[in-house]
Order: structure tokens, then C-alpha cells, then sequence
């Protein structure tokens, strides 16, 4: 899996059209400011200025879609730069697995980069338990020497967001890496070849069942035993309708979303889905993420819901003749609305016991140089959540990827968001309890309204434990 | 058998048995291409490209694609796991034996206070399943700084399969007639001396069977081996390859995660092929007596 | 030294190892599971706080657990009475009809108990593929194409599909101790009933049933607590617990609780239910069959 779900608390913020607009007019600026300064140069520097009483530096990584080689390749430049270092990096699809022990035993990873919703919970776990090093400071300083804040270098709003400041007060904690839109994805040659026009709102798309059949396939197809990749079609669509209050109830965990007109609407799709003939591919539900995505590329199925990795994820599976891939993002109710995309940003932390935390800040800061940035486009086909990534990444990055983050720079809208935490030791946890049962409503074995009064139920619930037991302190 | 009952059942069967036997034989042999056609298709998968791999079960690939061995190889390091596994299974088989029988020794055939109440004390622990102790024990295991070691691991294992053994091994050393003991400790054998030359040669069969009940249970186990060790150098089979479907799962290369299982399904086979006698021997003695 | 104290040292000495490895890696951890469970505790850094039986109380609350529970104890019943009784019938026919190649047989079925659940579990997930697996693909080329279903992906199948599986797995097993009994049944006794006309199935139930009975208790035993352990590992590889949780099982379900969670005492109460859940299992069916054998 991918990068999927959000940490902690609220955030829902809406980092418009500005996201990466921004990024390719400060293009320039950016890439100027950083380049008389190599990393090399910077690092000649530190090495000298900078003594590091510990040498050496354990780095645990997710090993997902993006793969670990621009960890192996970045962590050899940075011992380069700065002689002397050493680097050892751990890498698992399974991370979290790997660290917990050592996290448990007081004795974790110096930095670590987790992913994967397998993943992420060790990452809440170090949040709910403030066991996280303040990476404010490192975002204070210079990028170079004399130059710019770093801040100024990423995103704007990311920092600001929950995902890097979890408890609100301004503090980073988590530091952003990969940036990811995601959506609806659909056969470019296919819809170019037989004049299908890409539909702006969803009862255009679901028209489109009649055309997947005269095409033999059906309208869709997602993950089926990972029900949360829907969400890149779900949130989207509770911000289209009920805008950035819905949205802020959906990810506060409020029962009363679930009464609302917002949630029959956009569970509404879902029925939709289950329900019309040639909508859902045959056996979807039993399919992991590779066997579905597969299924789509074998032109099985018309559109399917992923991220910017699905590219370089899926580079040596089978596809039809003449496959490209093509971003939609996430239709609108109403055609006076703009379509819509889900984004995230992935995360870096420094755990607060690390045996060598000034080594780890200065490999972060590091990693978002502009070399960092090429290197990671050109490894694992990642773009970086600093400004004009984008546009230094194009070399590497793949076209129809390029294009997405195109599209968002002329005006699909994203929205983000992570739910807040539940109460210390409750049993729930917000995704499985929403998206799991969704498999149900795809098999018609549930239906809306019984969905709607357990989530009211669930939700409750969780609030009654918050009010109890507080939240993570 | 004897010819006496072979006999009796030709005379039993002479009206109906051919149309019988035919019977027999069908039922047995679907039941055998159910046994054997998800490794064999395994087989055929590991030299398909990743298009025929999705194309049809049935189909056979159009040229063999032995690179899918060579990438499980190089980057699932199947070998080193391999090498695990095995010193993870010797230890444990090492540390069992030696915990195992005398303990079965003393509760089988010394009679002693307390004697039923550690006979029970085991048997009760015949329902400690691994999973739902694994908490505890992976919090004691770090307080004592056993975590990511392939001793205390296998020390785990020893003590997961020590009630069963003990449960076993007692009933095979019920079953020596006592003379034997009698006569040895007039010969001025000591109580070790009577274990190590003259129980332990009887008990054989019952060891032996301790044994390959053991072999596979080590050689094969999950749950332990995932939480305990977290090294990637101290990994062992099955969590190697579980790591190599979840590495797969990402980069979608089929063929060499159906190569990687090949190449654990082809020792497990030599192992099984080469025991094979001893196996089924050691599960038949394990089923009368125990 | 006397008679006496030289044969309690030894006695000692002899039960130290063992006694020494089950306190520690069994034992304690019994006692922490049932102290623990008493306790909000979540992992990480935490200071547990004792809040009684509310670890217990939240658990008949939790429809999720409940839902794994159920699941569990569907595997538990169906699992081992067909495992045992496929293994009794196989087992029968090959001891009894004298097949040439019954040695091959026996090879073939005793083979996937020695596999690796990982592996297995990989593989099935293949076989049960709703578009490329053997199952559908083999209904359509029957012309059953309608009856092609995402075996694992139906909150109807899924718990069957997985039981296929385990006794894929085990029956062979089960099957090759069952044999052993039957080799030790006396010839005569089914020569006696041959005399007196009793059918081949009469003989199977009055004499082979009978005879292997003590075994079969045994058996019964160790596959209930079989599907335990190896429900977690193909549930975890096969379905995640999917659809919907419908394949949920309780050793999961404490896993995930435990180690994605973060709740360790509330797992741990967990733990402590399935340990009482399964002892008391053990002693009805050993209750049950132990008036059945009279």
C-alpha cells in the first residue's frame, strides 16, 4: 500500500490552486537561490564548522511504491559531504515492525521515515505519547548560509498543517516529504481513441457505464481488501457537497456527520456503484491493490482511485495495447463545481530519544537540497513537498505524473485532512471503522441507512470516550 | 499385513470389489491432484512472465524465464534466511531434547510428590498457544534484552513445544516394561547412567518422533519469529519470504516471488523426501502410544 | 549420600531445565496476561493504570471482537470435524483396500502439513483469484461460469474458502496418525465382522472408530488449537480480515490491537478470554468423547 492515511488531528485544510502555482512562478527564484551553494559546498562547510560527537546515524525507512535506493544513494553523498559520518539504513515494507521493539526498548532509529497505513499507527503512537523531537528550529534556520529560512522552501501550508504540527501550536514535529495527488485514474488512449469525453460530475460518469460495457469493461474497479484507497473519491466529494464544515465534522469525528444530508449523498456513489449493471468490476472485493490495479491496466475496468506513485508502482505489470495513464481526480456533484483531488504529504520524524538528534536534523535538512530533490525525483519517482519540485523533478518523473501535478496547478482543488485522535486505549480506530464496512455496501450486503446509524453509534461512542478518558494528553 | 486378512478381504471382495477398487482410486487420486496442482501450477508461475502470470492458470509460459531465480536470489536474499533457519532449528531441537526428556523420564516412571501435579502443570500448558501470550513475553523479552537474538528465539520455540513433548515422550517411557531399569541399577548404573544408556536407546522411537513432530514446527514458524527479531541479518524462512511477497506486492514482479517460494519448496521437498520413511514412522509410533 | 537424597537430586536435576524454560516463557507471561488485563496500558512509554474489569466489560461491547469471536469459533468447529473426518476416511481406505500405491499416497496427502503457512497461504490466495485463480477459471471451463465468485472478497464464502485452506493443510497429517492406529488394530477384529457380514462402512464405524478413539480425542484437541495458530498467519497473508471484517479472526484481532493499537492491556484481556475459551473447550470435548468411548 501507500502512503494513505493521515495522522492525528483535524487539519482538513484546503491548499488550493496556489499549491503548485506558487511552486512553478517561485520555480526560478528557488532553484537560483539554492544552486550557487551546492550541497557539497554547504557541506564542506558544516563539516568543518560542525562537530558532531556521534558519527553515526541509524535510519529507519518505509520501503513502499517509492522503493530505498534514493535513501542508499542520498545517504553515501551525505557521508561524502561530511567525512567521517556513517549512515546505516534499514529498510521493510513492514517498518513499523522493525522499530517498535527498539522504540519500546528506548532505543529507536535516529531518523525514520514512515508510510504505509500498515505503518502509520506507530507514528500516532509517537505522537499521542509527545515522543517526537521540535524540528521547528531546523526549519528556522538558513537553508544555506545567510539565506532563506527553510521554511521558506517547502509548500506553503504544509507546515502549518496537522500532519506537521499535531498539536496545533505551531510546533513541527513532522517534517514533510513526498508530496502525492490522488484520484481517479482512467486510459488516456482509450478515451482519446474512441472520442470519450472525461466526465466533470459524477452522473456524466456513471453515464459511462453503457460506454465500459460497449467496451468490455466495467465502470470501475478499486482495492477491494484495502477499502480505504476509496477515500480519495470520498473526501473529495464531502468537501464538494457539504464543504470545509462537512468536512471538518467527517474528520472530527463528529456523530452528527452521519445524520447528515452530506453523508447520504456521497455514500449515495457508493450505493450507486454497487448497485447499476457493469459499475463494479466482478470480484473486486477480493482483490489486493496490485491485482486490481492490474485488472484496470488490462482495461478490465475504466477508472480506478490512486495516487502519483501508480506509475513507477505498477512498472512491470501487464497492460493493454497503447495504455496511458490519465488523471481525473474526483467529479463534482454539480457542474458549476470544479473537480476535485485528494492530497498528503508523507512524513519524517527524529524520534525525541535519539542517540544522535544534531546528525539527524542536519540530514534532514539535508534531504529537501535541491540535489536531494533530483535525486529522489530521479530514485523513487518522488516529489519532494518543497517549492517547484515539480518542475525540477520533470526530467524524472514520468509524464502523465508531471501532468497531474500540472492539473492541480490549473484548478482541480485539493483537499486534505487526517482524522483527530481517539481517546487513550479506545479499540477504534477512525479508518477501519469507516472504510472496512464499505466492502459490505459494495456486496450488497449493507445498505446506506444501516451503514449511517452504526457509524452514528461508533462515533458516539468515541466521543463518549474522548469526554472520559481525554484525549491523548 | 497378513496374508490372512488379505485373503479374507480378496473373499469379500470378489463381487463388487473391481468396480470398488475403481471407486476407491478415483476418489483418491482427485484428491491427490488437489494436493499437488497449486505447487505444481507454483512451479510452472515461478518461470512465467508477469503478463502469463495473469493471464490464465492454466496456460504455460512461452520460453522459461530463469532471471525470476536469479532476482529472488539477489534480493530477497533467500540463501541467508535459509541459513537461519537452520541454526534457529538446531538450537531449538537442541535445547528441547535436553529439557525434554528427562523431564518426561521423571514424570513417566520415578514416583515422587507432586508427581500428578506437574504432569497436569504441563498439560495445561499444552493450551499456552504462542499469539495470545506474545504480548507479555515480547515486553519481558526487552526488559531482559532477549529481543532480536536467535538463541532466545529459539529457546521461545524449545519451551512452545515442551508440554506436547513432554505429553508425548511420558507415555513412551510409561511403556518400558520397569525390568529394564531394575537390571541396569543392579549393574551399578547410576540414575544418569540408566537415562542416557538404557532408557534413552528404548525411547528412541518416541525421540525420533519428538523430533519430526518438531522439525516443521520450527522450520515453519511465523508469528514469533515476526515480533522477536527484527534484524534483517537474523531473519528466518518464512519471514524472509513473507518480507519478499510484501517487496513484490510493491514492485508487482510476480514471477520472482513465485521463484522465491520454489526455491523454499525445494529443500523443504529434499528434507521430506529423505525423512519421509522415518516420518511417517515417528507420526505412527506418536499416534499409538501417545 | 543416601538412596533416598541422591534420587531426589536427580529428580531435581532432571526437572530443573524444563520447569526453568516453562516458567519463564510460559508461565510468567500467563500470570502478566491475566495481571495486565486488569489495566489501561498502552504500550509505548506508558505507565498502566488498573481500571478493574473494564478491559473485559468493553470487550462484550466490541462488535468487531464479537465479530472475530464468532468467526473464530465457526473455523474451530468446522475445521477440525472435517479435517478429522476426511483424514478417518482416507486413512481407512488406504489401510484397508490395499492399494499398490498406497505408500504414494500417503506421500502426496502428508506433504502440505510440512509447508509453511506463508507459503500456503500465498498460494491459495492465487488459487481463490477471482479473475486468473484456479477455482473460477476452472468453473468456467466446466461451463460453471455463473457460479464464478470473489470467494474471498463474499462475507458468504470467506470463512469457507479459509477453511478449505487449513484443512488442505492438515488432513494428511491427521490422516498418517490415524493410519499408525489403524496398523494397530488387530486383523482379526475385522475378520470376525467380515464373518458375522458386516459392510465395509459398518466395519469403519464399529470397529474403526472404536478402536482409534483414544487417538482420536487426542486429535481433536490438537487441531482445535491448530486452527488457532494457524488462522492468524493465513488470515493476516490471505484477506486482512476482509470483507468487512468477516474473515476477522481473534488472534488477529489481539495482534492488531496489541501492536497496531497500542492497546496492550486491552489485548491482553483478549488473550486472557481465548486462553479460558479454549481450555474449557478442551475439557468438554474430552468430557464428550470420554462417554463416547464407553
Amino acid at each position: 500500500m501507500k502512503p494513505k492515511k493521515w495522522l492525528t488531528t483535524v487539519a482538513a485544510s484546503v491548499v488550493a490552486v496556489s499549491v503548485l502555482a506558487g511552486c512553478g512562478s517561485n520555480n526560478n527564484n528557488g532553484g537560483n537561490a539554492a544552486s550557487p551553494s551546492s550541497p557539497s559546498a554547504s557541506a564542506s562547510e558544516s563539516a568543518g564548522g560542525k562537530q558532531f560527537e556521534n558519527m553515526e546515524l541509524n535510519v529507519a525507512v518505509f520501503q513502499g511504491g517509492y522503493g530505498r535506493e534514493y535513501w542508499d544513494t542520498i545517504a553515501e553523498d551525505f557521508m561524502k559531504d561530511y567525512p567521517g559520518t556513517k549512515i546505516n539504513i534499514t529498510a521493510s515494507p513492514k517498518i513499523a515492525e522493525l522499530v517498535r521493539p527498539k522504540i519500546v526498548a528506548g532505543n529507536p532509529p535516529d531518523f525514520m521515515y514512515i508510510a504505509g497505513s500498515d505503518n502509520l499507527p506507530i507514528i500516532n503512537g509517537l505522537i499521542k505519547d509527545k515522543a517526537l523531537l521540535d524540528l521547528t528550529e531546523v526549519f528556522n534556520e538558513p537553508a544555506e548560509e545567510g539565506g532563506a529560512p527553510l521554511k521558506d522552501k517547502i509548500l506553503p501550508g504544509v507546515l502549518e498543517s496537522r500532519s506537521s504540527s499535531p498539536y496545533g501550536d505551531g510546533q513541527v514535529y513532522l517534517a514533510p516529504y513526498n508530496f502525492g495527488v490522488m484520484g481517479l485514474w482512467y486510459n488516456k488512449t482509450l478515451f482519446d481513441e474512441k472520442g470519450i469525453a472525461v466526465p466533470k460530475t459524477w452522473d456524466d460518469w456513471f453515464a459511462l457505464t453503457a460506454t465500459a460495457k460497449d467496451n468490455d469493461r466495467a465502470l470501475f474497479t478499486y482495492q477491494g481488501l484495502y477499502p480505504g484507497y476509496l477515500e480519495e473519491m470520498i473526501v473529495p466529494s464531502i468537501y464538494s457537497v457539504g464543504g470545509q464544515e462537512a468536512l471538518d465534522q467527517f474528520y472530527n469525528l463528529d456523530p452528527e456527520f452521519w445524520k447528515s444530508d452530506t453523508f447520504k449523498q456521497v455514500w449515495g456513489l457508493i450505493e450507486r456503484i454497487a448497485k447499476e449493471d457493469n459499475a463494479l468490476m466482478k470480484g473486486t472485493i477480493a482483490l489486493n491493490h496490485t491485482q486490481s490495479q492490474t485488472a484496470f491496466m488490462q482495461g478490465k475496468a475504466m477508472f480506478i482511485p490512486n495516487g502519483t506513485w501508480f506509475e513507477d508502482e505498477m512498472k512491470d505489470a501487464p497492460r493493454e495495447d497503447g495504455f496511458q495513464f490519465g488523471f481525473l481526480g474526483a467529479p463534482a456533484f454539480t457542474a458549476d463545481k470544479p473537480a476535485m483531488a485528494m492530497t498528503n504529504v508523507e512524513q519524517l520524524v527524529i524520534p525525541a530519544k535519539a542517540k544522535n538528534p544534531e546528525l539527524a536534523k542536519e540530514f534532514l535538512k539535508y534531504l529537501y537540497s535541491d540535489k536531494s530533490v533530483k535525486l529522489n525525483a530521479e530514485k523513487s519517482k518522488g516529489v519532494l513537498a518543497v517549492k517547484g519540485a515539480a518542475d525540477m523533478s520533470k526530467e524524472f518523473i514520468s509524464e502523465s505524473m508531471y501532468n497531474v501535478y500540472k492539473a492541480v496547478d490549473e484548478g482541480i482543488v485539493t483537499v486534505n485532512g487526517a482524522f483527530k485522535s481517539v481517546a487513550k486505549g479506545s479499540k477504534y480506530n477512525p479508518s477501519d471503522e469507516i472504510f472496512k464496512p464499505i466492502s459490505s455496501i459494495m456486496n450488497k450486503q449493507l445498505t446506506v441507512d444501516e451503514y449511517g446509524a452504526k457509524m452514528y453509534d461508533i462515533f458516539t461512542d468515541v466521543q463518549k470516550e474522548l469526554e472520559q478518558n481525554g484525549a491523548q494528553e | 499385513m497378513s496374508a490372512y486378512s488379505a485373503s479374507l478381504q480378496s473373499g469379500r471382495k470378489s463381487s463388487g470389489g473391481a468396480v470398488g477398487r475403481l471407486l476407491v482410486r478415483l476418489f483418491l487420486i482427485v484428491q491427490a491432484l488437489i494436493v499437488v496442482y497449486p505447487l505444481l501450477w507454483n512451479v510452472i508461475a515461478s518461470l512465467k512472465t508477469n503478463a502469463e502470470v495473469m493471464e490464465s492458470p492454466w496456460s504455460f509460459p512461452t520460453t522459461l524465464n530463469w532471471d525470476n531465480y536469479v532476482r529472488a536470489f539477489t534480493t530477497a536474499k533467500i540463501g541467508d534466511y535459509m541459513l537461519n533457519s537452520v541454526l534457529v532449528v538446531a538450537m531449538s531441537m537442541t535445547v528441547l531434547l535436553l529439557a525434554a526428556i528427562p523431564t518426561a523420564y521423571v514424570l513417566g516412571r520415578m514416583r515422587f510428590r507432586g508427581r500428578s501435579f506437574l504432569t497436569n502443570f504441563y498439560m495445561a500448558g499444552l493450551f499456552i498457544g504462542g499469539v495470545y501470550i506474545i504480548v507479555p513475553l515480547f515486553i519481558m523479552m526487552n526488559d531482559l534484552s532477549m529481543l532480536d537474538n536467535r538463541f532466545w528465539l529459539s529457546a521461545v520455540y524449545a519451551t512452545g513445544s515442551l508440554p506436547f513433548s513432554v505429553f508425548l515422550l511420558t507415555g513412551f517411557m510409561k511403556s518400558i516394561p520397569h525390568d529394564f531399569e531394575e537390571a541396569a541399577m543392579i549393574d551399578g548404573c547410576g540414575y544418569f547412567g540408566t537415562l542416557f544408556k538404557v532408557i534413552m536407546p528404548m525411547a528412541r522411537p518416541g525421540i525420533i518422533t519428538l523430533i519430526v513432530f518438531s522439525f516443521f514446527d520450527f522450520w515453519n514458524e511465523y508469528v514469533l519469529a515476526m515480533t522477536f527479531i527484527t534484524d534483517d541479518a537474523k531473519k528466518t524462512i518464512p519471514i524472509g519470504l513473507s518480507n519478499l511477497m510484501q517487496i513484490q506486492q510493491y514492485a508487482t514482479d510476480w514471477g520472482s516471488l513465485f521463484a522465491g517460494l520454489v526455491i523454499v519448496l525445494v529443500p523443504t521437498i529434499a528434507v521430506y523426501a529423505l525423512l519421509q520413511k522415518k516420518l511417517t514412522e515417528g507420526m505412527m509410533l506418536g499416534g499409538v502410544k501417545g | 549420600m543416601s538412596m533416598k537424597t541422591r534420587r531426589g537430586l536427580f529428580i531435581a536435576a532432571c526437572l530443573l531445565p524444563g520447569l526453568a524454560l516453562f516458567l519463564l516463557f510460559k508461565v510468567y507471561p500467563t500470570i502478566q496476561i491475566f495481571q495486565k488485563s486488569l489495566y489501561l496500558w498502552t504500550g509505548v512509554g506508558d505507565e498502566p493504570k488498573f481500571i478493574g474489569l473494564q478491559n473485559f466489560v468493553d470487550m462484550f461491547h466490541d462488535d468487531v471482537f464479537l465479530l472475530a469471536l464468532r468467526n473464530t469459533g465457526f473455523l474451530m468447529l468446522v475445521v477440525p470435524v472435517l479435517t478429522l473426518l476426511i483424514a478417518l476416511v482416507n486413512a481407512s481406505l488406504l489401510t484397508q483396500s490395499k492399494l499398490k500405491e498406497r505408500g504414494f499416497y500417503r506421500t502426496v496427502f502428508f506433504f502440505p502439513s510440512i509447508l509453511s503457512f506463508v507459503v500456503i497461504a500465498i498460494l491459495w490466495s492465487f488459487i481463490y483469484h477471482p479473475t486468473m485463480g484456479f477455482v473460477n477459471s476452472g468453473l468456467e471451463l466446466l461451463g460453471l461460469g455463473d457460479w464464478a465468485m470473489a470467494w474471498l472478497g463474499d462475507q458468504r464464502t470467506v470463512l469457507w474458502a479459509l477453511a478449505v485452506t487449513l484443512i488442505w493443510q492438515a488432513a494428511g497429517y491427521y490422516m498418517v496418525m490415524y493410519m499408525a492406529g489403524i496398523d494397530g488394530i488387530s486383523p482379526d477384529l475385522y475378520e470376525a465382522a467380515g464373518l458375522d457380514g458386516a459392510t465395509r462402512i459398518q466395519q469403519f464405524f464399529h470397529i474403526t472408530i472404536p478402536m482409534l478413539w483414544e487417538i482420536i480425542r487426542v486429535t481433536i484437541i490438537f487441531s482445535i488449537n491448530g486452527v488457532l495458530t494457524i488462522s492468524f498467519v493465513i488470515v493476516s497473508v490471505m484477506t486482512a480480515g476482509g470483507p468487512d471484517r468477516h474473515s476477522e479472526v481473534v488472534m488477529t484481532y489481539l495482534y492488531s490491537q496489541a501492536f497496531t493499537n497500542s492497546n496492550f492491556g486491552y489485548a491482553m484481556a483478549i488473550g486472557v478470554f481465548i486462553f479460558i475459551i479454549s481450555l474449557l473447550l478442551a475439557l468438554i470435548s474430552n468430557k464428550l468423547t470420554e462417554r463416547g468411548s464407553h
